[in-house]
């Protein structure tokens, strides 16, 4: 997997070297090492606390990092902020927010448009046509506390839309959403996959890894196993990544810290 | 009260001077109110009113200087903007400088928020107090003054050459200040607000714009301090902005919303300040007693908020109640006009003593409750009495119809479908009744294959087509 070169090509949306993070001294992530294939959709999967969540933002600069070096597209993010989006965990706002949901897309635009520049019709337009293919247009003036949480989930995608991205970070798109939503977050992946973009993805049902992705990073602090589903994804590789905890326990686990409110 | 009004615009007059400022002060407060309440941080208000003492006491001993050694100790003509400037920028300093303070103990202590807040605070204010004791005992700073403004004295003091208070210029500085950040940064301030996390992954410094709303905070505590003072600036930042979030659900008509309760208050306020004279009255050394205009504006935007608690539209309590009440009532009359087309297919003659008795019983309501029932069933045009006799009329056998017709479907679709009791059956779509339209009945009557009767065999009636 590693590859020891120091100059990637620009094809590879995603690569951490040596990526090391701590919370209060605690080392969250150590020495990880992972390069993201381009065109693929790769699920990030692990127990609670294998830092998942962390590997993405501390990508992302929203945490700081002890040692290591991460890359986007061969360049570091400052440089190829337009061909990243990222996706936050849904339970990571205030959804009573005096916003609608047109509004919360019209976001992912912000930085196009720039400083000082107000949104004009035609962002909101762009912003419609994202809200279209979430298939959320009739519910674009409500506001968003109105919303189901799939709905809710599925505006966050169309924010990460409009960045017209190639490559998503998203954390926990399927966490707590509807049956109906979880088909449209697939297909809504795979037609970016065929468009050339890639995703990461910070996944939580094992059972649907191979049907929905292309590759895996299993991950418990450090990366127990990376590469195609087909091939690392093994109940050998699942039982080093959860520690020997039984799997359906870790789910349903995951279930119940879902539940619980967050502070 | 007309005397109140035309004293309030006349230019010249006292109390337009005091109205003109509290609207102001209320304004420029009500504009970072408005963030800070939408970002749960209201306690940072109150933080910082007490946090910039040290700040402001600091700018005031770097402008000792200015004064010359003279006994009389006067100063250049210039020399108080420069001082209020080093004030504003110590207070600036001073409030960030607080913010940073708190998310350095809550990141290091792993503490709640607002705890480190409550620290950080409290800590800078007791510096402010001793640096007052120390070095600047002989300032006037007047305990009363600090903690709930003066308005009525404020006044007094006007800008060179004009009978503008100085209170209100400084006031009207901090709103176009506030306004112009609002307006510049109004993409990043909402962003930054709603999701920070998003913010910075798209290169927007939502760190940054954290402390820029708190030195515009900071900045505009103080240029509304000597006003409102240091406990009612939290009433001020807060309330126009708490009322807001219970009427309106849009971010650019909060802050619109903000400003007008504000604006409200303020005017109210002043209004009661001078019905009620004794709130203003000055006492033998010419002092204002302690609740002022201040104090009185801040009772009437509490007034305020509790009436948009009230009355707000969507939220508010008397709607809640009035809809509920609305709803039960609905739910009463049908079940009343279910009940009489009930005994009309059993061919009961329904007069006095049967609403009394069997209706009301049926019901579970006092057969009071029952003739102001019919009654109001009878004025809608839905029952009618002759010889003594209630029966429905077209009209109200038509509305009866279509409720025990999405009763017995349900009663049906539950029994055959869920293999439910005609107990537990009749127990839900008893509530059922009230709630299906008629798209959902004639749906569950397609998905029944359109049965003629329910599981205990009576008739599902049939629609009549309309009269």
């Amino acid at each position: 997997m590693s590859s020891g070169a120091s100059d990637l090509p620009s094809s590879v949306p995603f690569q951490v070297r040596d990526l090391t993070v701590s919370y209060h001294r605690r080392p969250v992530l150590r020495d990880v090492d992972f390069v993201a294939k381009p065109e693929r959709l790769t699920a990030l999967v692990g127990p609670n606390g294998a830092g998942k969540s962390t590997l993405l933002k501390a990508s992302l600069g929203l945490i700081p990092i002890v040692s290591g070096d991460v890359r986007f597209f061969g360049q570091p993010l400052a440089v190829v902020r337009h061909r990243v989006a990222y996706v936050p965990q849904r339970t990571s706002v205030d959804w009573d927010f005096p916003v609608t949901a047109i509004d919360v897309v019209v976001m992912g635009l912000y930085r196009r448009i720039g400083w000082f520049r107000p949104v004009l019709a035609r962002h909101r337009r762009t912003a419609m046509q994202a809200l279209e293919q979430v298939e959320l247009g009739p519910f674009a003036s409500r506001q968003i506390s109105q919303l189901s949480g799939g709905q809710q989930q599925r505006v966050f995608l169309a924010r990460a839309l409009v960045q017209q991205a190639d490559l998503y970070l998203m954390d926990e798109p399927f966490a707590g959403v509807d049956a109906a939503t979880e088909r449209a977050i697939v297909a809504l992946m795979h037609g970016l996959r065929a468009e050339g973009k890639s995703a990461i993805v910070v996944h939580h049902d094992l059972q649907t890894v191979p049907e929905y992705f292309d590759d895996v990073l299993l991950l418990n602090n450090r990366v127990i196993a990376a590469g195609p589903v087909s091939e690392v994804f093994t109940p050998e590789n699942q039982r080093r990544a959860y520690g020997g905890k039984l799997v359906l326990l870790e789910t349903v686990e995951h279930q119940l810290s879902l539940e619980r409110p967050r502070s | 009260m007309s005397e109140l009004l035309s004293s309030l615009f006349d230019a010249n007059s006292l109390d337009a001077r005091i109205a003109l400022t509290a609207i102001l002060a209320s304004i420029a407060c009500a504009l970072p109110g408005t963030l800070l309440v939408l970002r749960r941080q209201s306690l940072l208000g109150d933080a910082l009113g007490h946090a910039l003492l040290p700040g402001i006491v600091l700018g005031y001993l770097a402008t000792n200087f200015l004064i010359d050694d003279s006994p009389t100790g006067t100063m250049a003509a210039w020399a108080p903007s420069l001082r209020i400037t080093a004030m504003l920028v110590g207070a600036a300093i001073a409030g960030i400088l607080c913010a940073v303070l708190a998310t350095i103990i809550e990141k290091s202590g792993r503490v709640e928020p607002s705890a480190a807040l409550g620290v950080v605070f409290t800590g800078l204010f007791a510096i402010g107090l001793i640096l007052v004791r120390r070095y600047a005992d002989d300032v006037d700073i007047d305990a009363s003054c600090v903690l709930y403004g003066h308005l009525e004295t404020v006044v007094f003091e006007t800008w060179p050459g004009t009978t503008l208070p100085m209170a209100a210029v400084s006031a009207l500085a901090a709103i176009v200040f506030n306004a112009a950040l609002l307006i510049a940064f109004y993409k990043e301030l909402k962003l930054g607000t709603f999701d920070p996390e998003f913010a910075r992954a798209v290169g927007i410094p939502a760190g940054l714009i954290d402390i820029g709303l708190v030195a515009a905070t900071a900045m505009t505590v103080v240029a509304t301090f000597e006003s409102v003072g240091s406990i009612l600036v939290l009433a001020a930042l807060v309330v126009p902005a708490v009322s807001a979030r219970l009427l309106v659900n849009r971010f650019f008509s909060q802050i619109v919303v903000s400003i007008v309760v504000a604006t409200l208050a303020a005017v109210g306020g002043h209004l009661l300040a001078m019905a009620v004279p004794h709130l203003v009255i000055l006492s033998s050394e010419n002092r204002p007693l302690e609740v002022g205009t201040a104090g009185a504006i801040s009772l009437v935007s509490g007034l305020m908020l509790v009436a948009a608690a009230a009355f707000g539209p969507t939220n508010g309590m008397v709607w809640k109640a009035w809809r509920l009440r609305a709803l039960r009532q609905r739910v009463f009359q049908e079940d009343v006009l279910g009940i009489l087309f009930r005994l009309a297919e059993r061919g009961v003659e329904v007069d006095e003593a049967c609403l009394s008795g069997q209706v009301a019983g049926s019901l579970d309501r006092s057969p009071a409750a029952i003739q102001r029932c019919v009654r109001q069933l009878q004025s809608s045009g839905l029952v009618d009495q002759t010889n003594g006799i209630w029966r429905l009329t077209a009209v109200g056998t038509q509305r009866a119809t279509e409720i025990v017709r999405s009763h017995r479907l349900w009663e049906t679709y539950l029994a055959r479908n869920l293999g439910w009791n005609d107990e537990a059956s009749h127990r839900v779509a008893e509530r059922f009744e009230h709630h299906t339209s008629g798209f959902v009945r004639e749906n569950l009557a397609d998905e029944l294959s359109h049965p003629g009767r329910d599981p205990q065999g009576h008739e599902i009636p049939p629609i009549a087509d309309a009269p």
